[in-house]
């Protein structure tokens, strides 16, 4: 399984995890200002979908916790990709069942299949409203067209991930490949902004 | 012809004959079933105690009569065991009809000869139609994803048991459902003044058993109850009268999430029904005293199974099993009383086709008359999935 790895705007949690303490964390690197604000929700915003990207695998359960203490924005909060590795590793263990008769193991993927849908539509869903925020992304020049570039390829992929669950055809290969997928757009998002935001502090 | 003689036969003959009725009438062109074929090949490599049986049917796979009692044989230990009889096939068949999406599943092993062979063996075989499902399975009275996921297969306190039934399970809704089963009413009986156990079949009500199910996010529990009638169906000697005494067991079963990928797995059973739904018939259901009268064994059993992902492609459980039977005073001494299991293993998947295993295993039992002997075992398992 590949094993993702999250960064928030500021790049200072090597862990991929968001942690609880996540508002304390942040460093007061922009002013309290309508820019500053707006500088400050965008972040967030892309915090939040960068870190649904990313993953050490198994960490559904501690975004689980923050949405229940409304740290996050709920919409956003859906967004789950650490969710989708947890989903396809568990996919994965079904392969090696030795117990179960072959008819409740399809019946056990097609509830996966159901939650791997959810997360990916949510997914896609933090990938449109990174769109959504058009020219209010701290970027410029050719690195806001790149990055926008990228949001909408997450947002594709994540579309194609939930259609092929919907419609039963995901095989755990093709949930490695296109969670693969998934992770060099991420990846690719996740070092243009980290570059992109070294430069502005 | 099927001899109209046993539920069991009763529920196959219905299976053939609900396949046939709703079978598409081929003159309407109907779609052909959706089928699909897979299984794996598993091999196993042991190396560890002999076992008690003089065909060493025990020294591959664990068989809690074959654990060696005292006094223990001279060399105890084996080198090498290898087979394959784990291997398994299965066809599953989904078909439309007018009544709703019609289901079949058969699955087989190579373990039919548990001595040298590797003789074919039926697994399951049965049709799902809605709630319905008709043939042979596992029995409703477990909970098949609290096994636990252990190489050996089987641990001492697991009910396992595969026979004919005929099952009810309807959905309650928010992930739970009841069960309502009659199954296969098979009866294990030790006759006084024996030393074995001698299975008896038919002219006998099935066996009734009722499940709740809860599932959801944290993982899943059921419980399970049993209700069977045990009974000489011949008198056991002259001038002596058959007799029944009716049986009831529990079942408390279920797969805990414990963060990630890691589960918790559960089984306690209990009851004067249990013997032959556990530890793998070690136990009778009851003994027949000297004067005729059936004698109900309370049996009770349990596991309970740690299962540890340390990366995604490495897994390891540790589980321990026991079982315990309290059989009436008339029954033989050189019969089981008690047994205990521990498994620990580690599981590396390098492919989503391919997992390799390493399992320790220690088994443990005693004798009515007091004695014991255990029994270690370090297998290899190689598991190509296809």
């Amino acid at each position: 399984m590949t094993c993702f790895r999250s960064r928030l705007c500021d790049s200072s949690d090597e862990t991929g995890r968001l942690s609880r303490r996540w508002p304390e964390q942040r460093p007061p690197k922009f002013p309290i200002t309508p820019g500053g604000l707006l500088h400050r929700y965008v972040c967030l915003l892309l915090a939040f979908v960068l870190s649904a990207c990313g993953s050490n695998g198994f960490e559904a359960d501690s975004k689980a916790d923050r949405r229940t203490n409304g740290i996050d924005d709920t919409s956003l909060h859906a967004v789950m990709s650490e969710q989708l590795a947890l989903d396809s590793a568990r996919l994965n263990t079904l392969l090696f069942d030795l117990h179960r008769t072959e008819t409740v193991l399809a019946r056990e993927r097609q509830q996966q299949a159901s939650r791997i849908a959810a997360s990916a539509r949510s997914l896609q869903d933090g990938a449109r409203k990174v769109l959504d925020l058009g020219q209010a992304l701290p970027l410029a020049d050719n690195s806001d067209t790149r990055f926008r570039t990228l949001a909408a390829q997450l947002e594709s992929e994540a579309d194609i991930l939930a259609t092929q669950a919907e419609m039963g055809q995901l095989t755990p290969t093709q949930m490695e490949e296109t969670l693969s997928r998934l992770n060099d757009t991420c990846n690719a998002c996740h070092s243009l902004y980290r570059d992109r935001a070294g430069t502005l502090r | 012809m099927i001899p109209d003689r046993a539920p069991g036969n009763r529920a196959l003959l219905l299976t053939l004959l609900l396949g046939l009725l709703l079978t598409p009438d081929q003159s309407q062109a109907a779609e052909p079933p959706d089928l699909s074929m897979g299984g794996f090949f598993r091999l196993q490599l042991l190396s560890g105690g002999i076992s008690a049986d003089r065909n060493r049917s025990g020294d591959s796979e664990l068989w809690i009569p074959d654990i060696p009692v005292t006094p223990q044989p001279t060399s105890n230990w084996k080198p090498v065991q290898v087979h394959a009889r784990e291997s398994r096939l299965w066809v599953r068949a989904v078909q439309e009809t007018p009544l709703g999406q019609l289901e079949a599943l058969v699955e087989g092993d190579l373990d039919a000869d548990r001595h040298d062979g590797h003789d074919p063996r039926l697994r399951h075989a049965y049709l799902i139609l809605g709630p319905l499902l008709v043939g042979q399975t596992y029995t409703t009275f477990t909970n098949t994803s609290a096994l636990a996921d252990i190489d050996a297969g089987i641990a001492v306190g697991n009910v396992v048991t595969r026979h004919r039934l005929i099952r009810w399970q309807q959905s309650l809704g928010t992930g739970s459902s009841f069960s309502l089963a009659l199954e296969d009413s098979l009866n294990r009986l030790h006759f006084s003044g024996t030393n074995s156990i001698v299975s008896t079949g038919d002219r006998r009500p099935p066996d009734l058993v009722m499940r709740f199910d809860r599932n959801g996010d944290w993982g899943n529990a059921s419980v399970s109850l049993l209700l069977r009638e045990i009974t000489t169906t011949e008198p056991p000697g002259p001038g002596i009268h058959t007799d029944t005494e009716l049986g009831s067991a529990l079942s408390f079963a279920g797969r805990i999430a414990t963060g990630g990928l890691d589960n918790l797995r559960f089984m306690f059973n209990y009851g004067d029904a249990l013997a032959r739904y556990s530890t793998l018939s070690t136990f009778a259901d009851a003994s027949v005293t000297a004067a005729g009268q059936v004698r109900l064994t309370a049996t009770h059993s349990g596991l309970l199974a740690w299962q540890h992902f340390w990366a995604p492609r490495w897994r390891s459980t540790l589980a321990l099993s026991y079982s315990r039977a309290d059989p009436h005073r008339s029954t033989s001494g050189k019969l089981s009383r008690e047994s205990r299991s521990g498994h620990a293993n580690l599981i590396w998947t390098p492919t989503q086709r391919v997992s390799l295993g390493i399992e320790y295993l220690y088994g443990w039992r005693s004798l009515i008359n007091g004695d014991s002997g255990n029994l270690d075992r370090l297998q290899l398992t190689t598991r190509i999935n296809f």
